[in-house]
């Protein structure tokens, strides 16, 4: 018998997956448009190699986490050779289960007073 | 807009990315590597367009740390699967390493042992010897922990083999003869 995947049991994610999945939380994405995302979702400190790219994509397709999508926006205006990722049932609960996570995180981190004024303000300009 | 020497270079860097592929698990490499390339030339292509030519090089340094992390991750995972072949396979590296520090140990006493021209000679000699055999270590290692698969495996290591045959059988490392 196989028991259904539970988003929480596949916690922590890594950054790259955790990112990744962010990326593809508003529409499905082909790969240097998710390297994109990534990299503007985190001002630039984590960049995605096309090796590191693949590679999660690769688990997160063999976890169900993500999935390929047959439709193209405009055949015309895209390389074919560029394949378009979704993200799944499973990896919206997994990234939801995660988000929270981190938010926890963060609180437990500020009520121990971790943070600098400095950072909760520019933390609170950006939302 | 890049210029024709931007655009050359770029093809280049193509090339030289294809060849950097090669060391992905072919599984791997059939899956993902038409995609990689389209990914590494988009994003070259932009690099040189926002920055100039000269911005390729942190970002080659980039690409390169990621292919070394990620080819490593990979085999890694491929050889994870095979465990008995694995062990099979680490068995010429053993045996290289340990005629290695055995051959490392004779040339050593053997230019300790004489004294006397030509010392350059048997220097250069045992400079080469060295570094065929760590060479050839190397290989194998590399045969070992980044092949591609089954059959690519199997392959690295004859040709590892061949190369060792090779150092082993015409190696000028002759003490006799130089030092006479």
């Amino acid at each position: 018998m196989t028991r259904a995947k539970r988003p929480e049991n596949l916690l922590p994610l890594t950054p790259p997956v955790f990112h990744i999945l962010l990326a593809l939380s508003e529409g499905e994405r082909h790969g240097y448009a998710i390297m994109q995302e990534v990299a503007a979702d985190t001002d630039g400190s984590l960049q995605l190699g096309p090796g590191t790219l693949y590679g999660c994509l690769k688990r997160m397709l063999s976890a169900r986490l993500v999935e390929e999508s047959d439709e193209r926006p405009d055949p015309d205006l895209d390389d074919e050779r560029r394949r378009y990722y979704r993200i799944t049932a499973l990896g919206a609960g997994a990234l939801r289960a995660e988000g929270e996570r981190l938010a926890r995180a963060v609180s437990a981190a500020r009520a121990k007073r971790l943070f600098s004024r400095k950072t909760i303000a520019v933390a609170g300009t950006r939302l | 807009m890049l210029s024709s020497s931007q655009e050359r270079l770029l093809r280049w860097l193509c090339r030289i990315y294809r060849l950097m592929l090669l060391a992905y698990p072919s599984t791997f490499r059939r899956e993902y590597s038409r995609e990689m390339v389209v990914v590494f030339r988009t994003r070259a292509r932009d690099v040189m367009q926002r920055d100039g030519s000269s911005a390729l090089l942190p970002f080659m340094r980039h690409i390169s740390l990621d292919w070394l992390h990620t080819t490593l991750r990979e085999s890694t995972d491929m050889t994870r699967s095979m465990p008995t072949f694995r062990w099979f396979a680490a068995l010429p590296l053993a045996m290289l390493s340990a005629l290695a520090v055995l051959r490392l140990a004779g040339a050593f006493m053997a230019l300790t042992a004489r004294k006397g021209p030509p010392y350059d000679i048997r220097r250069g000699l045992l400079w080469a010897d060295v570094g065929l055999f760590l060479m050839a270590a190397a290989f194998v290692g590399v045969g070992v922990w980044v092949a591609p698969g089954r059959k690519d495996a199997v392959a690295r290591i004859a040709l590892s083999v061949v190369v060792f045959g090779g150092v082993v059988a015409y190696l000028p490392w002759r003490p006799r003869e130089t030092i006479s």
